[in-house]
C-alpha cells in the first residue's frame, strides 16, 4: 500500500510541475526496499501515460514547437540507448552513490532556478 | 554542433542513466532559448516521451524485465495525485513547495550516499 501512496505524491509533485522523478525513485528505494534500476523503470514506466495524456492536449493547443523536439529527440533517443546500457552494467553499489550526487546537485540547481525566477517582476 | 543537439543529447544520457532528470534539463533549455512557457514545458513532454520509452526497452531487455504489481500499484497512486496536483497548483505558493521539495531532495541524496 505504500507504494500507492508514494504514487499519489509522485502524481502530484508531477502534476503541479515540481519533478516526482527525483521523489519517487529514493522514495522506492528507500521505503518500499525496490532496488534503483527497479524503481528507476517503475519512474520511466510511470511518466509515458500521463505524458501521452499530456501531449494529446498540447497538440490540440499547438503548443508544441515540432522543429526543435525533434532536434532534441532524434541525438536524445541515441544518448538515451547509451545511458540505460551504461546504467544495466553500471555496478549498483556506485550506481546509488551516483544517484546521491545527482540528487542534490539536480536539488541546488532546481533551487537556484526556482528562487531566481521567483525574484523576476 | 547545434546546442539544441547538445542538449537533446544530454537529457537523453541523464534521463536513460537516472530514470528522470530529462525533463528538467529539457524545460531549462528552452526556456533559456526564449521559449515561452506553455511551449516549453509542451515541448519538453513531446522530447522526453520517446527516451522514456527507449530507455525503458533497454531496460526491460537488460534486467530481465519490470515489477508490474508495483508499477500497477505506483500508477495507481499516480492518477489519482495527479488529479489531486492539478487541482492544487495556483493554490499552494510555487516557492514554497519547491523550497520544501528540494530540501527534500538534498535529504535523500544524502542519505543515499551515505546508507549503505
Amino acid at each position: 500500500m505504500v507504494e500507492v501512496l508514494l504514487g499519489v505524491i509522485f502524481g502530484i509533485l508531477s502534476g503541479m510541475g515540481i519533478g516526482g522523478g527525483t521523489f519517487l525513485i529514493p522514495a522506492l528505494t528507500i521505503f518500499s526496499g525496490v532496488s534503483q534500476i527497479g524503481a528507476q523503470a517503475v519512474c520511466l514506466v510511470a511518466f509515458i501515460p500521463s505524458a501521452i495524456v499530456s501531449l494529446i492536449v498540447h497538440i490540440k493547443n499547438k503548443r508544441i514547437n515540432y522543429k526543435t523536439s525533434i532536434r532534441y529527440s532524434i541525438p536524445g533517443c541515441i544518448f538515451a540507448i547509451i545511458g540505460a546500457v551504461a546504467v544495466v552494467f553500471f555496478p549498483v553499489f556506485w550506481l546509488k552513490k551516483l544517484f546521491g550526487v545527482f540528487l542534490v546537485a539536480f536539488a541546488i540547481f532546481q533551487l537556484v532556478w526556482v528562487e531566481k525566477q521567483n525574484k523576476k517582476p | 554542433m547545434k546546442k539544441t543537439y547538445i542538449y537533446g543529447s544530454l537529457c537523453g544520457l541523464v534521463n536513460g542513466f537516472f530514470g528522470t532528470g530529462g525533463g528538467v534539463i529539457a524545460v531549462y533549455t528552452l526556456q533559456k532559448s526564449g521559449m515561452d512557457k506553455r511551449s516549453c514545458n509542451a515541448t519538453a513532454v513531446s522530447i522526453i516521451l520517446p527516451l522514456s520509452i527507449i530507455s525503458v526497452i533497454v531496460y526491460f531487455l537488460g534486467n530481465k524485465g519490470i515489477d508490474f504489481f508495483l508499477l500497477a500499484k505506483v500508477i495507481t497512486g499516480g492518477v489519482v495525485g495527479g488529479f489531486i496536483g492539478g487541482k492544487l497548483l495556483g493554490k499552494i505558493k510555487y516557492i514554497i513547495i519547491a523550497r520544501v521539495y528540494c530540501a527534500m531532495m538534498v535529504v535523500a541524496g544524502v542519505t543515499m550516499l551515505i546508507r549503505n
